[in-house]
């Protein structure tokens, strides 16, 4: 009776398996779609050498891991484990925070600077403008922190990974600040150009409620005294918030807006409707606030790994 | 710089008021921001580090 169970079961499984490069294509035929939809709007050259690099790109994956499958899986295996283990990631953390801390001061620096002084001004809005080099790297890191959230509360619902958790409270407080600061800096940019500090409009509702979902996932997880319970409510409202992000981006398409629709592009300076002597220092001083953003998300995290794994022989011989 | 004197960078024409008070705020918001985190961790490893010596003391009696 054990036998024919066993042999049932083996039967099973085995017919519901499907091979792993199953798998593997059918991701890497929707990451190509997804991209091939939103790459399409690009003009053509840049849109001919993305979406060539991109299938190349591909197909070379694609026949690399079918050639060594064990080497591809056992590296994706071994990543997922290692940067789920709160240890590892604490050792490699400290490895490249100051070198983080580094780029990041001189990347917002030389974009700040530049941006201040020695970019030239707004042919119809004059120096006022200078405000885009702070408003909008602090709308764009506050769209991918949300972004970034959103993937780790996936991570944490489904394989209730405990990183997954940890990393969703060390991005919320940073991510709240750069809502606000793309409120603030905002609305003193309206009151010269727009005539106005607020208005309820699409996006800046939408930003609103943005800097509100950051602040619920803050609330949430210092409401619930239990660290667990805490982390799968905040992972909940991460993954559900991830709309919002959208809305936020294409709210200017969808609804008359008295914001202006995105003058920049990921092609470069062909798809952008920024002259070059304005996009570099807010190219630099965006690139800067994603690597401070980064080193705060480390510190937190790092912070939070420490309490969490208090009793644990590792963080003993760390602190001590 | 584009600018003739600091003078001009600080007046920048007639929006001095509105680009120098955003980006006080918002630096002032981010230096904030980061000293908090910074702050945090530190007191976090102090307590860690009182609570293990106290521990290792208990162990010791």
């Amino acid at each position: 009776m054990q036998e024919s169970r066993a042999v049932h079961r083996s039967q099973t499984t085995g017919s519901a398996k499907l091979p792993g490069h199953f798998y593997l294509i059918s991701l890497v035929a929707l990451l190509a779609a997804v991209l091939t939809w939103f790459i399409w709007s690009a003009p053509v050259r840049p849109r001919t050498v993305w979406l060539g690099g991109g299938w190349v790109f591909g197909v070379a994956f694609y026949f690399g891991a079918l050639r060594y499958p064990d080497l591809y899986w056992r590296t994706l295996e071994r990543w997922y484990h290692e940067l789920g283990s709160p240890r590892y990631f604490y050792r490699f953390s400290g490895l490249w925070l100051p070198w983080l801390v580094g780029i990041a001061v001189v990347l917002c620096l030389t974009g700040l600077i530049w941006g201040l002084a020695f970019a030239p001004p707004h042919h119809e809005q004059g120096n006022s403008y200078r405000i885009i080099y702070l408003h909008v790297p602090a709308s764009s890191a506050a769209l991918m922190g949300y972004m970034a959230m959103g993937v780790a509360g996936l991570v944490a619902l489904v394989w209730r990974l405990k990183m997954a958790e940890i990393m969703i409270k060390a991005i919320a407080p940073f991510g709240a600040v750069m809502a606000a600061i793309s409120l603030i800096s905002g609305a003193i940019w309206g009151r010269p150009t727009w005539g106005t500090y607020w208005i309820w409009d699409a996006r800046l509702t939408s930003m609103l409620i943005l800097l509100f979902l950051y602040l619920g996932v803050i609330a949430l997880q210092n409401a619930i005294r239990d660290p667990r319970q805490a982390g799968r409510a905040a992972s909940l409202l991460s993954v559900v918030g991830v709309i919002n992000v959208v809305i936020v981006r294409y709210s200017v398409d969808w609804w008359q807006s008295l914001h202006q629709g995105s003058s920049m592009s990921m092609f470069g300076t062909a798809g952008s409707a920024i002259h070059p002597s304005m996009l570099a220092p807010l190219l630099l001083s965006m690139f800067g606030i994603y690597f401070l953003y980064a080193v705060t998300v480390l510190i937190r995290a790092r912070t939070e790994i420490l309490w969490r794994e208090r009793k644990s022989n590792w963080v003993r011989e760390e602190v001590s | 710089m584009y600018f003739d004197s600091f003078a001009e960078l600080w007046q920048m024409g007639v929006h001095g008021p509105f680009v120098w008070s955003a980006f006080g705020i918002c630096v002032a918001l981010i230096l904030l921001n980061v000293g908090v985190a910074v702050y945090q961790g530190r007191r976090v490893r102090r307590d860690l580090k009182r609570i293990i010596r106290r521990q290792i003391m208990q162990e010791k009696q």
